[in-house]
């Protein structure tokens, strides 16, 4: 039911109310998990984007300079991929009821997120090492503000990650629980991966 | 259909919180009723500091010989008073105490949806409270940047508060939006998702709505004050240039350079703006719902209301640039938000008919809530048509930036919601406690409240009008603007505030007496028709409804409805269970 | 007694307003029309304020509880409601209509007003007048140092001429249209005369402007607003509004950036040469 018929209700008559009593009190049929998630991506893709606007606003003026690219980018945004894909093969498995794979994929998505977070780290150093610090130009002081927002964000994620893996280890009988638990990881992973992607072509671009 | 069955979310992942220990049942609670008295102890009192410091800042007005505080702490004052009453206060007391207190209970669920998540969310916003509070007490003191922020000033040398109170205040908030998400989520989810059965978002409340819309302002606007924070975290504490342009300092030169400070504006106020609606909208709800009750009467156009609610929210994302008309930005912007802004005032204007229409043809109870809800029109109808002054682009050149804009945000978004809040605690104290609030001290309260805070600011528009510039320390010699007579009116003004002030230490007092020794309420004591005053028991007990959640079979408005006996009928009664008036056969306009 | 005090509130407003002794300070720029917006949009606004109000105290006197009275049952009225929506949008585009065609004069300064710069720094204002040759020079924050007060461009032939006051009145001349370009070299300041209705920001790192014609001769104050650090209420400057004869001679007594920096350059030597002296 769209949104318009819904507000155009009138609850007050009788013929609504006889619709009415049956409504289940849902207006979605997602779960309260997957919708929170989902609006908490909404919050979050809203951060980043209020991000990229102050980014290309402070761009116009004259003294920005192009952010050099080091090549351990491209590296970093393979591993992210990487462990985004590790993830959804997690969630097939975890779907099969296939605990011990989903163990395996799981461990090895943490993996490449660590290293992920590592890489970009390496990153910073070496912008340092040129002499390009967070002070020098807007540009550099973005891309660190940027990717520490994102490292932050994986993180965060990694929290919830190592409940799921210890989860795999002590699993006994709720197995759609977990591979709900794993799904939303995996979405929060893709999620971040797209956020990624999107940063990574705005600092290339500009 | 009068056999209820219990429906679907409540067997679906949420597991009710059993406390195990008096730690978890009264402090760390997951009792959304618990943590939202949490939230409104805590929003009063820092909200009560913030009142403090308004009567340093009108006594420091009306006697400037005196000299009662230095103009920097002058500046602090001025700065938490705005911070801590828009944020920390009206935020934190409409969605976190109010939300979490209503929210459950009027769209008939058991608890938040997600209530370990709930509680971080209170606990991350006292940290929030501390950290800012601890700003009074550190080196240099809180900031004196104007709770606006604006760069290059708040960072800088003449500004008190450099050394660490702008720091701590940005972390303050940054923390506030963190907790403030977590629970956010929570009522958003807990409205679309865990309602019980019968409840369409059309029977939900005009209370709900308006938590709810405000939730989701808040939730989409909140990340532009985070954004604005961090950046000039990061322009204070590692010399970016985010918003900081070449300049100089007291003959210095700064290593600053290129940024531009009306970036900052722009995304301050894109949280700004519908900032003020995340405390109106509550307001909005709160107000329409109390109107009913003590009229007897349902909500005049419940339809229009609603749309009102969500199209005054999604407008309010496309008007934040009318705070910067004279900031310098392009000037042509100036005509788009000056139309952006006044077509808003169509649907707010909407809404007012609407309360006042309610009043028509009603039997009007004039309870202390409802006398709160009369001063709310009469504050909140002066507070909107000045707006019509300071939204239209050129008819703010002159005024902005002087006193009339201090009286209409405060008769708008400082007086009217306040009053809301007052009449709201007034009319659910009964629900949370079990007893009465006293009748006379509530009275006296109310009269000193409404007329003192309708004489302290009505004559304040017209210092606004000859000119008198606000946030000034002293006005000095001025002879043209600020005659002597214009000096009389502040002192006559400071009078009217230490009264109103005064008289919440009778609010204070009677709530405490009367949570002890108030009059035990009896059930549904304004016979309201809304579902949170038909739990088994009152004050509602932890998983709020009994065995079974209600069905709900009515809008929440049936009140006076033709053929019945009652002048209400509860939510969850159903047409067959309705005792009829006599001489009546069934409901409705048609048997009369 | 709460019809009779919401009656007296709205009477007390409306007599607060016809009798009170504060009310704009006597206009002494071409911007009256800004005036008569005020004027209209108080007419329209507080005839609804006082519609409004006196139907809610009516409704309360006519409809207030009594033993066995009941409320109508209306959820709404479609007509009713359509009325009002047309009514409100008819008066808000009659309030916003007017102010947007007094902002396209507002913005709009004419070809030949003269500019005038007004910079702001903590917490005082100093004034560059563009000289004879109509033009001021360019600025930069990054050249102001102790010689150099305004950030001249040195090798800018315009800047020359350019009229510097420092710490001191600016004067206008009467009927004479200025455009004031508003700079600030530190932080956010306001350039704001109440009597000539006008303001605008100055943002360090941008030039901000208005317009006016001075319409009435007399000094006025300058007052700063926007905050601008604790000496904000102090950041005060004189603007003098006179006819052509006396501006001339006011004029005539200021100096431009050259004998300026020809000045301190002479004053570097002195001090140079006393130093070698001792």
């Amino acid at each position: 039911m769209s949104i318009f018929s819904t507000l155009s209700q009138k609850p007050w008559m009788a013929d609504q109310a006889l619709v009415d009593n049956e409504h289940m009190g849902k207006s979605m049929t997602l779960s309260l998990r997957k919708a929170t998630l989902f609006l908490l991506l909404i919050v979050i893709a809203i951060l980043f984007t209020l991000f990229s606007v102050a980014y290309i606003g402070r761009m116009a003026y004259g003294d920005w300079r192009t952010l050099p690219e080091p090549l351990l980018l491209w590296w970093n945004t393979a591993i992210m991929v990487f462990s985004s894909f590790s993830f959804y093969r997690a969630n097939v498995n975890a779907d099969h009821n296939n605990i011990k794979k989903t163990r395996i994929y799981l461990l090895v998505s943490g993996a490449l997120t660590i290293s992920f977070i590592v890489g970009q780290l390496f990153v910073w150093r070496e912008l340092i090492s040129f002499g390009y610090f967070v002070s020098t130009n807007p540009s550099y002081g973005f891309f660190y503000l940027l990717t520490a927002l994102h490292i932050l964000h994986l993180l965060g994620g990694l929290i919830a990650w190592l409940v799921v893996t210890l989860k795999s280890f002590t699993l006994k009988n709720d197995p759609v629980n977990f591979a709900l638990k794993v799904n939303l990881c995996a979405i929060y992973w893709h999620f971040l991966l797209i956020v990624w992607a999107f940063l990574f072509v705005m600092l290339l671009l500009t | 259909m009068s056999e209820s069955i219990v429906p679907e979310s409540e067997l679906e992942e949420v597991e009710l919180y059993h406390a195990k220990s008096w730690w978890t049942e009264k402090v760390f609670t997951q009792d959304a009723k618990l943590i939202a008295v949490q939230y409104g102890l805590t929003a009063f009192a820092i909200g009560f500091v913030a009142l403090v410091l308004s009567w340093f800042m009108r006594i420091q007005i009306a006697f400037p010989e005196l000299s009662i505080i230095s103009e920097g702490t002058y500046y602090q004052f001025i700065t938490m008073h705005g911070m801590i009453m828009v944020v920390y206060l009206l935020t934190a007391l409409f969605l976190g105490a109010f939300g979490n207190y209503l929210i459950p209970l009027m769209v008939g669920a058991r608890d938040m949806v997600f209530p370990y998540l709930n509680m971080v969310s209170y606990w991350t916003y006292l940290v929030a409270v501390l950290v800012l509070f601890v700003s009074f007490f550190t080196p240099g003191g809180p900031t004196g940047a104007g709770w606006t922020l604006y760069p290059p000033q708040a960072i800088l040398g003449g500004t008190p508060g450099q050394e660490s109170g702008i720091i701590l205040m940005l972390v303050s908030l940054c923390i506030f939006i963190v907790g403030f998400t977590m629970g956010g989520l929570n009522y958003v989810i807990t409205i679309l998702q865990a309602r019980t059965r019968g409840m369409t978002l059309m029977r939900m409340p005009l209370t709900v709505w308006g938590i709810f819309t405000a939730t989701v302002l808040a939730l989409f606007a909140f990340p532009a004050l985070f954004v604005s924070a961090v950046m000039m975290l990061f322009d204070k504490l590692l010399m970016t240039s985010f918003f900081m342009p070449a300049l100089v300092e007291f003959g210095e030169n700064l290593t600053y350079g290129g940024g531009s400070p009306i970036l900052f504006q722009h995304l301050f106020w894109f949280f700004g703006h519908p900032e003020v609606y995340i405390v109106a909208l509550p307001a909005f709800g709160i107000v329409s719902d109390l109107i009913s009750v003590h009229a007897r009467k349902n909500i005049f156009g419940f339809r229009m209301m609603v749309w009102a609610i969500v199209g005054i929210g999604a407008l309010s994302f496309i008007v934040w640039a009318h705070h910067m008309y004279v900031s310098g930005m392009n000037p042509y912007f100036g005509f788009f938000f000056a139309t952006t802004t006044l077509i808003i005032a169509v649907p707010t204007a909407l809404k007012v008919y609407n309360w006042v229409l309610t009043l028509w043809k009603g039997n009007i109870h004039l309870t202390i809530p409802m006398l709160f809800c009369l001063a709310f029109i009469v504050t909140f109808l002066n507070g909107g048509l000045t707006g019509l002054f300071l939204g239209n682009v050129v008819v703010d050149v002159p005024l902005s930036d002087t006193y009339f804009v201090v009286a209409h945000f405060h008769m708008v978004m400082g007086i009217a919601p306040v009053l809301v809040i007052l009449g709201a605690i007034y009319h659910w104290f009964p629900l949370i406690t079990g007893r009465m609030l006293h009748d006379g001290m509530g009275r006296f309260h109310f009269w000193v409240t409404f007329i003192g805070s309708y004489l302290i600011y009505f004559p304040m528009h017209y210092l606004g009008f000859i000119g008198v510039p606000r946030r000034y320390y002293e006005m000095g010699q001025t002879e043209a603007l600020y005659t002597s007579s214009a000096a009389d009116l502040n002192v006559f003004i400071t009078l009217a505030a230490l009264a109103v002030g005064f008289a919440q230490l009778v609010f204070v007092f009677n709530v405490f007496w009367s949570a002890k020794k108030g009059i035990v309420a009896e059930k549904n004591p304004w016979k309201a028709a809304s579902l949170e005053w038909q739990t088994p028991d009152q004050p509602p007990v932890h998983g709020n409804f009994g065995k079974e959640l209600p069905v709900i079979y009515r809008w929440a408005y049936d009140y006076s409805v033709p053929g019945a006996e009652d002048d209400f009928i509860p939510q969850d009664v159903p047409n067959e269970k309705v005792k009829l008036a006599k001489g009546h056969s069934q409901l409705g306009v048609e048997s009369t | 007694m709460v019809p009779f005090i919401l009656l007296l509130v709205i009477v007390g407003s409306v007599l607060f307003h016809i009798f009170t002794p504060w009310y704009s300070t006597p206009i002494a720029s071409n911007w009256s029309n800004i005036d008569k917006t005020i004027e209209l949009t108080f007419w329209m606004t507080g005839g609804v304020y006082v519609a409004v109000l006196g139907f809610m105290t009516y409704c309360v006197i006519r409809f207030r509880s009594k033993e066995g009275h009941r409320a109508d049952y209306e959820p709404e009225s479609k007509k009713l409601e359509i009325i009002l929506t047309v009514l409100t949008t008819i008066g808000v585009a009659g309030l916003l209509a007017p102010g947007l065609i007094v902002w396209d004069e507002y913005v709009s300064p004419p070809e030949d007003a003269m500019p005038i710069e007004a910079m702001g720094q903590q917490w005082y204002w100093s004034f560059r007048l563009p000289g004879e040759d109509g033009v001021l020079g360019t600025t930069d924050a990054r050249n102001i140092n102790a010689d150099n007060p305004f950030g001249m461009n040195k090798n800018d032939p315009n800047g020359q001429d350019d009229i510097l006051i420092e710490g001191d009145d600016l004067h206008l001349e009467l009927e004479k249209p200025v455009k004031f370009l508003l700079r600030s070299i530190d932080v956010l300041h306001n350039f704001y005369v109440p009597q000539f209705r006008a303001k605008m920001d100055l943002v360090p790192g941008m030039v901000t402007y208005y317009w006016i014609r001075p319409t009435l001769a007399g000094g006025y104050e300058i007052l700063c607003a926007e905050l601008c650090g604790v000496g904000h209420h102090a950041m005060r400057g004189f603007v003098k509004v006179e006819g052509k004869e006396d501006y001339k001679n006011w004029l005539d007594d200021q100096s431009t950036f050259k004998a300026l920096q020809e000045e301190a350059k002479l004053e570097n030597k002195e001090k140079l040469a006393f130093h070698k002296s001792n």
